[in-house]
């Protein structure tokens, strides 16, 4: 039972974070996505872990979703530079700058 | 494997990884930019360390060091080991050179210097801890260190170009990384290690090592920048100052070619499969064609440089396909040929990059057709960029060529000889365009043109860095020796 | 022990002045000085020398031997000379520095490679000499210059993998390293056809072979004088070398082969002096002098594959005539800059110095040529069964001599004719007259083998051997150039219809010559073009990488999905 809804979870979640990618092109919101994939990939995990292996994955997890949010930041802030140093977009319109 | 865990065992290692973030501490405390001597005690103490740690293993044999507890059965800690020693010993002096670069060509910019320092530094320190690094999470702790830092370094200045660059690199960090992390999640919750070397050696490789592997090499290769994944290096490389170029060309590429190779040097009774070796040799190849060819059309220096670096990934890359099918000697031979080809790269392109630096500073232009006339003012730099690319065009005595000879020689004992036809065929692009640059600069330039001469501090790493790359095959004995201190099973 | 290595090291620390830009400007000075060792060593040394560093590289083995003894007196000699003709010669040129930077290093890998017993110290040499021979070419920097030194080294780079190709595939085969021992290898090798091949093309290039030669006609007259003097006496040789030292003769009879290197030097000895004739300019008709040597020597190499009975006397006659002809041609060279024009007895005595090794190449007697020529003919041996124009093989050397003479004439005439008055500095008459008379008295100093015989060429049956060539190549040189004068014979009506045969015949024949030039250019611009259009296409290579970069996450995925396909596959399988 726990195992499907992890299953589930961790579908959803890669689903969501390939939508993501795939369907916009800025920058910070593809970082976005690539932090859905992670998490959905460790839940997907969770699975599969024997419990005796289970420590592990939670230490790589907790090292990891953290660290890839602090990119995800950094690629946000990186994106808001680029913005306010190109005269043209307006930061709020639906498809940002991309590269 | 002696697996120790006393405070005298992990003194040594330890502060040779912490030292360079403590420095980093003392640079952000001050209010002036690091001068002269703060750096020269930095380096001083970084060299004894790295000495030490050298002299220990030398003295000790190999070894792993676990961290207590329940990490240490997951096997987190420091792997203590000769090609660790060689890639500590090489970051040593490269970084040491790019710091005293650095502190002179930024002589009359101290913002930037300050912020330099920020990023150097830590840099450093993650670079050590991925030499050093047992396992997958220290790796990847490693790894972030490196990427943050190299971001900030490929955006120094803040301006737009470089700003894409760096967000494209970024992106190849975010994947490549992901693909790490989850290869190594996948490897912990079938063999219950975060070890590299996966320690129960069962004698098929199993689903989750096969789906590990697959993840693990795809996301090195976006990170190593494999064709056709190299997309993001030349603008990045090519774009920064040429200090820091030299740095990130030079070490950080490396770094996730090393992590593949200990993976695959450790795991190959589980994992040799001929198929995913020969795909790899398959992009090696393309790599080394196209970026040779790619860097021979080139209009900038520093572009041609980078395009470079792309085109020598591959022969590193080329050892993957070299050990998959390969005897014990053969495999060995293929790595010495690889390590060799790494160390005798990370020397001289570390040079080029100094040296087109200065170049491309002197005449005020980066572009190669600027270069005429300008053996006139810089011939020392012209020559460090000289010796460099005979390296890089793998001619005796380099340790370019001894790489490749090495190559050669396992290409051949393997029978599977049209890796050598790629290796002489990069051969001649190599030269292509190494002599473009000194083609140019044997015309005579438009009478006296204006020229800034920097100082004659700037020229003296690359030529430092030159010879070594160039007197590498004369002296690779002991790199060699070093190589083979191994951890015993 | 101590004179090798000095031989070796004196230019390399000569060479740390050029950091400092004052001493830069003198390091020209050092140019003699640098190649003495050289020529103690080839002097005084004992034939058994050697000097072992197994801890370099792969393990390096430097020393002499009887054979490369010739080669090292050649290029000790001709370094030396040549050196002193340099200081004077580029005392005013402003890049002097760089010159002299670029002959030390290749005058450093030349002299070791004469001296390299095992593979990889060889080729290091010959790659050092190769790539640092460029600088000297295109010194002048002038857009010939440039140019010829761009075909130079695309030739150069070809020729250095041709080389490393057989070189590797030879040490791979073989247990050690040393050059006796991979000769063996490729000796008993099962199919050595392959290394053969690309040992041959890979030395050709740098020998002059024919069909290789292109870039010789244009990078010896570009390179300042001294340089060419040393490109064509000396670094030509080093491909002969290379044959000598890697080709199994005296271990293997391959008369296939040897029919080939015959045709092939019988191409390049007549073909070079048909185009040469056609010249204007003194060096270039020197150049194809040289390549017309090269083929004579290529040919009698090529009998000593074919028998190996013939092979070590044929070997030693063949050093010597490369000895021989190195310092001719080097002293030829060096006389196009020192062109006496003072008019009366000392212009006359001056001119005796200019022609004296042109008749030395031709093989005047009492001359060096002639003692080599007669040497060598001594040694061929008698019949050659089996093999591609075998039995010819005598009368086309002749045929070589005539066209040799021929040459050297056409030289002479020309050099007659200059207008431009060479420099008459001492310092560069001295040099010059050093080498002429270094060549004159070759026979008097040379340690000389006991296998051939020593002649002057004085008794009459030889004088006659050599001296008919010589009248015949008068004769048609003069015919040629008559041809294109009126013969003013008084009233002979009967000489007017083979006049006018031969006027016609003339002018085919020197069309056909000028073709052969023709026929060079045209290929070398062919290629240019093909260049040209393989460049075009890079517009769209740069498209592709654009676009590799816009889809660099898709592609990265791309890559995963195959790595994990083959990871799955390899699972099942």
């Amino acid at each position: 039972m726990l195992e499907l809804m992890f299953t589930l979870v961790g579908g959803l979640l890669l689903m969501a974070g390939i939508w993501l990618f795939l369907s916009r092109r800025d920058f910070a919101l593809r970082a976005l996505a690539f932090l859905l994939l992670t998490l959905g990939g460790f839940v997907l995990l969770l699975v599969f872990v024997p419990s005796d292996h289970l420590s592990g994955l939670i230490l790589l997890a907790a090292l990891g979703l953290p660290v890839s949010l602090a990119l995800a930041v950094l690629a946000r802030f990186l994106q808001r530079r680029l913005w306010q140093l190109s005269d043209e977009v307006d930061p709020d319109a639906g498809e940002g700058r991309h590269d | 494997m002696r697996v120790r865990g006393g405070m005298t065992d992990w003194l040594l290692p330890l502060l040779l990884i912490v030292q360079p973030l403590l420095w980093a501490v003392w640079a952000l405390s001050r209010r002036k930019p690091l001068g002269g001597p703060g750096l020269a005690v930095g380096v001083g103490v970084n060299g004894a360390l790295t000495l030490g740690i050298a002299l220990n293993l030398l003295a000790e044999g190999g070894r792993v060091l676990l961290l207590p507890g329940l990490a240490g059965d997951l096997g987190i800690g420091l792997r203590l080991d000769g090609v660790g020693a060689l890639f500590v010993i090489l970051t040593w002096l490269i970084a040491s050179c790019c710091v005293m670069q650095v502190h002179w060509y930024f002589r009359d910019q101290p913002l930037l210097r300050k912020r330099v320092w920020h990023l150097v530094l830590p840099l450093w320190s993650g670079m050590n801890l991925i030499w050093l690094a047992n396992d997958f999470l220290l790796i990847y702790l490693g790894m972030e260190v490196v990427a943050f830092c190299v971001v900030g370094l490929i955006a120094l200045n803040g301006q737009a170009q470089p700003l894409r660059s760096a967000m494209r690199y970024l992106q190849a960090v975010l994947l490549g990384t992901l693909a790490l992390l989850l290869g190594a999640g996948v490897l912990v919750v079938g063999h219950g290690t975060l070890a590299v070397t996966v320690a129960d050696q069962s004698h098929e490789p199993g689903p989750y090592l096969a789906v590990a592997s697959a993840l693990i090499t795809a996301g090195l290769t976006y990170r190593a920048a494999l064709f056709p994944l190299h997309t993001w290096l030349p603008p990045a490389h090519g774009s920064s100052y040429a200090p820091l170029s030299a740095l990130l060309s030079a070490l950080v590429t490396k770094a996730s070619f090393y992590i593949l190779a200990r993976y695959w040097l450790a795991n190959e009774t589980l994992f040799a499969s001929e198929l995913l070796g020969g795909m790899v040799g398959v992009m090696a190849s393309a790599a080394i064609l196209w970026g040779g060819w790619m860097a021979w059309r080139q209009v900038k220096l520093k572009m041609l440089v980078a395009y470079s670096s792309v085109n020598q990934v591959g022969y590193f890359f080329l050892m993957f396909p070299l050990i998959a099918a390969a005897t014990p000697e053969v495999a060995e031979t293929a790595r010495n040929g690889a390590m060799l080809q790494v160390i005798s790269h990370a020397l001289a392109k570390a040079a080029l990059f100094m040296a087109a630096g200065n170049l491309v500073m002197g005449i005020a232009s980066e572009r190669i057709d600027g270069l005429a006339g300008v053996s006139r003012f810089l011939p020392i730099s012209l020559l460090s960029f000289g010796l460099a690319g005979v390296s890089i065009m793998g001619l005796p005595p380099s340790g370019g060529f001894l790489a490749k000879w090495t190559l050669l020689q396992a290409s051949l004992g393997t029978g599977q000889w049209w890796w050598a036809l790629v290796i002489v065929t990069g051969g001649f692009l190599s030269a292509a365009y190494i002599f473009r640059v000194y083609r140019q600069t044997y015309l005579e330039g438009p009478g006296e043109h204006d020229f800034h001469y920097g100082s004659l501090w700037l020229e003296v790493a690359p030529m430092l860095l030159a010879f070594l790359a160039v007197g590498l095959g004369l002296v690779a004995g002991m790199p060699l020796a070093l190589l083979d201190v191994e951890v015993a099973p | 022990m101590m004179l090798l290595s000095l031989t070796l090291l004196l230019p390399l620390v000569l060479l740390l002045g050029a950091v400092w830009r004052p001493w830069r400007e003198r390091l020209v000075w050092v140019l003699l000085p640098a190649a003495l060792p050289a020529l103690a060593l080839a002097l005084l040394a004992d034939d058994a020398l050697s000097l072992s560093l197994p801890s370099l590289l792969t393990g390096l083995e430097f020393g002499l031997d009887g054979l490369r003894r010739y080669f090292l007196l050649l290029g000790a000699l001709l370094w030396v000379l040549a050196g002193g003709f340099a200081t004077a010669y580029l005392r005013t040129d402003e890049r002097r520095g760089r010159f002299a930077v670029f002959w030390l290093l290749t005058m450093t890998g030349n002299l070791g490679l004469i001296l390299a017993f095992d593979l990889v110290g060889f080729y290091t040499a010959f790659v050092l000499m190769t790539f640092s021979g460029y600088g000297l070419v295109v010194h002048t920097a002038t857009p010939e210059a440039i140019r010829a030194g761009r075909i130079y080294l695309v030739m150069a780079v070809l020729g250095e993998g041709a080389l490393l190709a057989g070189l590797f595939h030879a040490a791979a085969l073989s247990d050690s390293l040393l050059l006796s021992d991979i000769r063996q290898t490729i000796a008993a090798a099962g199919a050595p056809n392959l290394i053969i091949s690309m040992l041959l093309l890979g030395f050709g290039v740098k020998a002059g072979m024919a069909l290789l030669h292109f870039w010789l006609p244009l990078a010896h007259p570009v390179a300042p004088t001294p340089a060419s003097a040393v490109l064509s006496g000396v670094m030509i040789k080093a491909g002969l070398l290379g044959w000598i030292l890697f080709l199994p003769f005296g271990e293997l009879a391959l008369p296939g082969w040897g029919g080939l290197m015959i045709a092939v030097g019988v191409l390049g000895s007549l073909g070079a002096a048909f185009v040469g004739v056609t010249q204007d300019s003194p060096k270039t008709i020197l150049a194809y002098s040289s390549i017309s040597q090269m083929g004579l020597m290529l040919i009698l190499l090529g009998v000593a594959l074919a028998v190996p009975d013939a092979a070590p006397a044929l070997l030693v006659g063949v050093a010597f005539y490369a000895l021989h002809h190195g310092l001719a041609k080097g002293a030829l060279f060096m006389s196009t800059a020192v062109m006496p024009t003072t008019s009366g007895w000392p212009r006359h005595a001056l001119w005796l110095a200019v022609v004296w090794p042109g008749l030395a190449l031709m093989g005047a007697p009492l001359s060096s040529g002639a003692s080599a020529k007669i040497a060598v003919k001594s040694a061929l041996p008698e019949s050659l069964p089996d093999v591609f124009l075998g039995d010819w093989v005598k009368p086309l050397l002749s045929v070589g001599a005539i066209a040799t003479t021929v040459l050297v004439m056409h030289l002479l005439m020309v050099l007659r004719d200059q207008k431009k008055a060479g420099s008459t500095e001492r310092a560069l008459s001295a040099f010059w007259l050093l080498t002429v008379g270094s060549g004159a008295l070759l026979l008097w100093f040379t340690p000389w083998p006991e296998a051939l015989p020593m002649h002057s060429g004085l008794n009459s049956g030889d004088a006659a051997e050599l001296l008919w060539p010589m009248a015949v190549g008068v004769v048609l040189y003069g015919l040629w150039l008559g041809s294109g004068v009126r013969l003013r014979i008084p009233a002979a009506d009967l000489l007017v219809l083979p006049e006018a045969v031969m006027r016609v015949l003339a002018r085919r024949v020197s069309q056909a010559r000028r073709g052969g030039r023709l026929f060079e250019d045209w290929l070398i611009d062919r290629v240019h073009r093909l260049g040209e259009r393989v460049l075009a296409g890079q517009p769209s290579l740069e498209r592709l990488e654009r676009a590799m970069r816009r889809q660099s996450a898709a592609l990265f995925m791309l890559i995963l999905l195959i790595f994990s396909a083959i990871a799955v596959a390899v699972l099942l399988l």
